[in-house]
């Protein structure tokens, strides 16, 4: 069995590179795509061996060099798809793995919705590169920093370019380590190191099922080649409950990175890290990776009815647990950390719908503004000397004028203000959900799924306009309150004490708001780029529903915001809104996350260290150790008494007498055997 | 001319020994330098063999064949296959890598304990390159003494009990094959007898072949197989012969820790595939579905236990019954016809990939405990802020044992999961659990160590151990000397994980031989 179409050593008899000779391309793009991951690996290399020994000035720069140059060879490689119906660019480097006539390639790939990933990854990549320079500019680990943001470059652009599952694996769990890294940057700070630690396990979770699901992939189809497992002839031939089972699998992967139900839990805790990390990594693309690959391999989906149905579900209701906790969160970290699980569940409710391509193209306006918006939420924090709290926060358009623009501009983008980026993409979702509702083979689940949809909608529209409410309006209340916070405060960012004088908050370094004002522009005009009708070649217009409903859910949510937060928007107002006795609960159980980490706890992690300790003592020490080793115990102690004797005597002599004792018993024995 | 490759990779450390024995007394720097030329002249060897070692064929090389006691049938073979070559090479590699780490902490008894490091290797690399039953099972026991020597004379507080353990466990099991390799001398003496044939001799290939013409009854077979595989389990360790592990581990010295870690379990799983499974191949398959279960129960049990170590090195030792568990699930991935490649490929690779990464770990437990005296998980934290790249280099080697793709651990898991999935959907899943638990461990070890605020050891504050240096933050990263062999078994650790082809073009047209030998393709 093969694993790949490609296993002989010699390239020129691989069947791919044939196969796309005959419309080979003068650029020849296949053939460089490996210098995309390779030129940030470089650059971790470079910054991660040598980083204290070159010149600071020198780092930054080094480490935006690898993502510039692989946006330049994306932004090539996105000219030169275009043309192409369906066909991926493929170059097989030789072979990875290889063992009894299975192998794995080490090939890179460039298909439409890799095509488009790349330009994303790349470009926010670049993005977030600079304005790191500023963000992180004062940090002891500077270099450590960009070492680590290069590798995940690397890693991220491994697992979109990657031509078959298994490589897609090695930079699946590359972004998971480049994650843990990150999210534990700061790892004097034990909250921090534990909750690199849980993103990372979670994470392994996930990855159980998307190993399994490449297992029972390569046995049922005889190839882990996206290009080959995606062809329905294949598909065809591989039973129903098979393609299930490797549907839900490789779902189970996804929602372990792309932090879905039930292995959302360690996205909130990423936070810790710093908030570029959260823009890059926890927002715009890592997390997006489960997406994408489900996007890939629509077609299997498709071809599991029952699997497809289960994103969908899970999606839909993740979008709305997540969209219910953040509407209550006071870390505006916390608060885009919940936004992003949701929006995210939207994608998969798009995936589940079997609208793949517009699950990207809200993953790619979804990149724009919650890259936007987390940086521009850097930013601020940032101003503020570390501090994360909206609490303490309040009034900040006058003194962060420029940060407040784009920060709006996101939040309308999100939200889905007309003709900003996000309505066009959440629309199209909101279109699909109606179209599979009250359309044929719909009913009363896909309806409860569009109307879950909806509501999603308008707590986003509700939490964006608070967190802008309770940030940018009001008093300034951290002018009133002691300085007295900081380190001891227990947030990722908190680095250093003190709390800002007046005056001194004012807008970003330029090196910090040039990125965001691309971003900003990206998140306006970003929904005008059709996406849907580039990946799938046709253009499906939109009927009015969708539009209407998405902009009342807009403004349902930004009138709610304003009546509970808006003008003079304080704390107060909060409790308020919470004083209502149903309300009460309600909030008490968005503010507490709906105690999944507690439940997790009490249900997984206590009986499995519970268990662990019992068989440790019980089985271990108690019944070998005591009974039956020590039931040997009398020749144990023996042989101790004449070991302890032999300690003192020498070596060889032991040894040869040990071998001349070995070697006479096995020629007595054996001699009274020979007749 | 025969340049004797083989013999000269057996004898060479062992004359090292002898030669260290009869160093002046006084002067142990002598004794370290002539054992790091010594075993470094045998890496070369061993380098050598594979330079000369042709990857395409599946039989044995470079054989050395003389007579020893021609009336018993007993002989002096050698060889070399593709499912030795690397654990000869790995334990050679290995050898010096101990000295230069006890270069400082094996301060008494310096001549003797470098001796019985030779003498090891010497007993290690005979087992491995042992083609005559007789020989092997000599090798099988002479390495035995040098082992207990080294745990309970250079060993830790509890060293006494922990040689004796491993001494009486491993007697046990050898003393029971020793019963079935004369049990299976008689036979085939018998039957060569009565057809009039040469006598029976231990030579592997005459029993191989033996075994074919004149099988055994199923009753024996299994009886048999169950003696050589006690023997191997218990080296293995398989569940539930493993207690002795983790005593022998923790108590042992650096070295004795990274040679029983690195090559000396491998002799157990080597055992099955050299000698149990292709004797009795039909015992084998009737036992795949139990030893099958009994590793996964390994994997899982062994990941439980890291979860409620306390102590640093005992925690590395219990994770090895979790790894060697996959080293054996691939191996006896048996799907009804035959043991799939993938499984048995991916289960030698595993051996050579523990190897590295275990014996890199406990190297490293090594050089901290050398700085600070204690094994204690709670005496650490915030290593990372006074070692960094003492904590990078912990961090890649725990990456390379979780079995993150791009390192070593991942190509030979992928493959055993693979085997033993295609063998088995249930053995498959619950192996690929251990993944999941052995992140768990290895990460929560490394927060707890490395990460987090500075305290106890680090942050100057007393730990329980007895701490022989004043002020606790005097924690020196990484020496040179310790450099020298970090980098390459991380270098290793990298080439192994991404360039794996080079290494299983080696490996599998073997075990493609050996399948064919065990039958059922």
């Amino acid at each position: 069995m093969k694993l790949t179409a490609i296993t002989t050593s010699t390239v020129k008899e691989i069947p791919a590179r044939q196969l796309i000779a005959a419309e080979r391309l003068p650029m020849k793009i296949e053939s460089i795509l490996y210098l995309m991951p390779l030129l940030p690996f470089l650059g971790f290399l470079t910054n991660g061996l040598l980083g204290k020994r070159i010149p600071k000035a020198f780092v930054g720069p080094i480490a935006c060099l690898g993502p510039l140059f692989a946006f330049a060879i994306a932004f090539q490689g996105f000219i030169e798809v275009r043309p192409e119906a369906a066909r991926a660019l493929s170059n097989p480097l030789g072979d990875w793995m290889r063992v009894a006539g299975t192998s794995v390639a080490l090939a890179f790939s460039l298909d439409k919705f890799q095509a488009v990933l790349a330009l994303v990854v790349t470009g926010v990549g670049s993005l977030i590169h600079i304005y790191s320079v500023g963000y992180m500019r004062d940090d002891a680990g500077y270099a450590r920093f960009f070492a680590y943001m290069n590798f995940f470059m690397a890693a991220m652009l491994v697992l979109v370019l990657a031509d078959n599952l298994v490589l897609c694996f090695l930079g699946w769990e590359g972004v998971g380590l480049a994650s843990y890294l990150l999210i534990g940057f700061w790892f004097d700070d034990e909250a921090n190191a534990a909750a690199g630690r849980k993103a990372f396990v979670v994470n392994r979770i996930g990855d159980f099922g998307f190993i399994l699901g490449i297992f029972l992939v390569s046995i049922s189809f005889g190839t882990v080649r996206f290009a080959e497992i995606a062809q329905n002839e294949r598909i065809a031939a591989v039973a129903p409950g098979v393609l299930t089972a490797i549907a839900l699998l490789l779902f189970l992967g996804a929602t372990g990175k792309s932090a879905q139900i039930p292995l959302y839990v360690w996205l909130p805790d990423a936070m810790a890290g710093p908030t570029p990390v959260s823009a890059l990594i926890h927002a715009a693309t890592m997390v997006t990776s489960g997406v994408f690959v489900l996007a890939r391999l629509q077609p299997i989906y498709a071809a599991a009815p029952g699997a497809q149905a289960v994103v969908a579900a899970i999606g839909g209701v993740t979008a709305l647990v997540a969209g219910f906790i953040a509407l209550s969160q006071f870390d505006i970290k916390k608060v885009l950390a919940y936004s992003t699980v949701s929006q995210l569940g939207y994608m998969f409710l798009a995936a589940g719908l079997g609208q793949g391509a517009v699950a990207v193209y809200h993953l790619v306006t979804h990149a724009f503004f919650k890259a936007l918006l987390f940086l521009g939420a850097g930013a601020m924090i940032h101003s503020l000397h570390h501090e994360q709290d909206l609490r303490r926060m309040g009034g900040l358009r006058k003194s962060l004028p420029r940060t407040f623009g784009v920060f709006l501009v996101g939040s309308l983008a999100i939200a889905g203000f007309p003709f900003f980026s996000g309505f066009f993409s959440k629309d199209a979702i909101l279109d699909a959900a109606w179209h599979k509702g009250f359309g044929p083979g719909g009913g009363a689940g896909w309806i409860a799924l569009w109307a879950v949809a909806l509501i999603t909608a308008a707590m986003t529209s509700f939490y964006t306009f608070r967190l802008v409410a309770l940030a940018f309006f009001g008093k300034e209340r951290w002018k009133e309150l002691p300085a007295a916070h900081g380190a001891d405060h227990g947030h990722g960012d908190a680095r250093h004490s003190g709390g800002p004088a007046p005056g001194e908050v004012r807008d970003a370094p330029p090196v910090m708001l040039a990125p965001l004002y691309v971003l900003a522009f990206l998140s306006v005009i970003g929904g005008f780029i059709d996406v849907p009708g580039f990946l799938t070649g046709r253009h499906e217009p939109h009927g009015w529903i969708a539009p209407l409903t998405g902009t009342a859910a807009f403004l349902a949510g930004l009138f709610g915001a304003w009546r509970f937060y808006g003008r003079g928007a304080d704390e107060e107002r909060g409790r308020v809104f919470a004083a209502a006795p149903p309300l009460r609960a309600l909030h008490a159980l968005s503010a507490g996350k709906l105690f999944v980490d507690e439940i997790y706890g009490l249900c997984v992690v206590k009986p499995l260290q519970a268990l662990a300790s019992g068989l440790y003592y019980l089985v271990d020490c108690i019944i070998i150790d005591l009974f039956l080793v020590e039931g040997l115990g009398g020749a144990a102690r023996g042989t101790g008494a004449i070991l302890r004797r032999l300690q003192t005597g020498m070596v060889p002599s032991y040894a040869t007498w040990f071998i001349a004792g070995v070697v006479a018993i096995l020629a007595a024995i054996a001699i009274t055997g020979v007749r | 001319m025969p340049l004797h490759l083989l013999s000269a990779a057996i004898f060479l450390p062992a004359a090292t020994g002898v030669l260290v024995l009869f160093l002046p007394r006084s002067k142990p720097a002598a004794a370290r330098a002539v054992s790091l030329g010594g075993s470094l002249l045998a890496l070369a060897v061993s380098v050598a063999i594979g330079a000369r070692f042709n990857p395409t064929s599946g039989g044995f090389q470079l054989v050395e064949e003389f007579p020893w006691i021609p009336s018993l049938g007993i002989s002096y073979t050698v060889g070399v296959d593709g499912i030795s070559l690397f654990l000869v090479i790995l334990t050679a590699f290995l050898t010096p890598i101990c000295v230069l780490a006890s270069w400082r902490s094996a301060d008494k008894r310096v001549h003797e304990f470098h001796a019985s490091l030779l003498f090891l290797e010497s007993g290690i690399v005979g087992v491995f390159l042992a083609l005559d039953l007789a020989l092997f099972y000599v090798f099988w026991e002479v390495m035995l003494i040098p082992m207990v020597l080294l745990i309970g004379i250079w060993g830790g507080q509890r060293r006494v009990y922990a040689a004796v353990k491993f001494f009486i466990y491993t007697m046990v099991g050898s003393l029971l094959m020793l019963l079935a390799i004369i049990y299976l001398y008689l036979h085939l003496d018998g039957a060569t007898a009565g057809n009039g044939g040469a006598g029976a001799s231990f030579a592997l290939s005459n029993v191989y072949e033996g075994l074919r013409s004149h099988p055994l009854p199923a009753g024996e077979q299994m009886a048999l197989f169950l003696a050589f595989a006690l023997s191997f389990a218990i080296k293995v360790p398989l569940f539930p012969f493993h207690t002795w592990l983790p005593d022998a581990h923790t108590e042992a010295p650096t070295a004795g820790s990274v040679i029983l870690a690195g090559v000396l379990l491998k002799m157990g799983t080597y055992g099955f595939v050299r000698f149990a499974i292709p004797f009795f191949p039909d015992a084998a398959r009737a036992a795949a579905p139990w030893i099958t279960a009994l590793s996964v129960i390994g994997i899982i049990y062994g990941a439980l236990m890291c979860m409620v170590q306390t102590d640093i090195k005992r925690l590395i030792a219990y994770s090895s019954v979790s790894h060697l568990g996959f080293v054996m699930l691939g191996i006896f991935a048996f799907d009804g016809k035959t043991f799939l490649g993938e499984g048995v490929t991916g289960g030698i690779y595993q051996m050579l990939n523990h190897g590295v990464s275990t014996g890199a770990l406990f190297l490293l437990v090594g050089s901290i405990y050398e700085r600070s005296h204690t094994r204690r998980i709670d005496d650490y934290g915030g290593v990372a802020r006074v070692m960094p790249a003492y904590a990078a280099v912990f961090l890649i080697v725990t990456l390379s044992s979780i079995g993150l793709p791009g390192l070593n651990g991942f190509v030979g898991e992928f493959w055993i999961l693979l085997g033993a999935f295609k063998a088995n959907r249930l053995a498959g899943v619950l192996g690929a659990s251990g993944v999941v638990l052995g992140a768990v461990y290895m990460l929560t070890l490394y927060q707890r160590t490395m990460l987090g605020k500075a305290g106890g050891v680090v942050g100057g504050g007393a730990g329980h151990g007895a701490r022989v240096d004043g002020a606790g933050h005097d924690l020196p990263d990484l020496w040179t000397r310790e450099m020298v062999y970090f980098v390459p078994l991380i270098v290793l650790m990298a080439v192994m994980g991404m360039a794996s082809p080079w290494f299983t073009a080696r490996i599998d047209p073997t075990v493609a031989a050996w399948q064919k030998l065990v039958g059922g393709l």
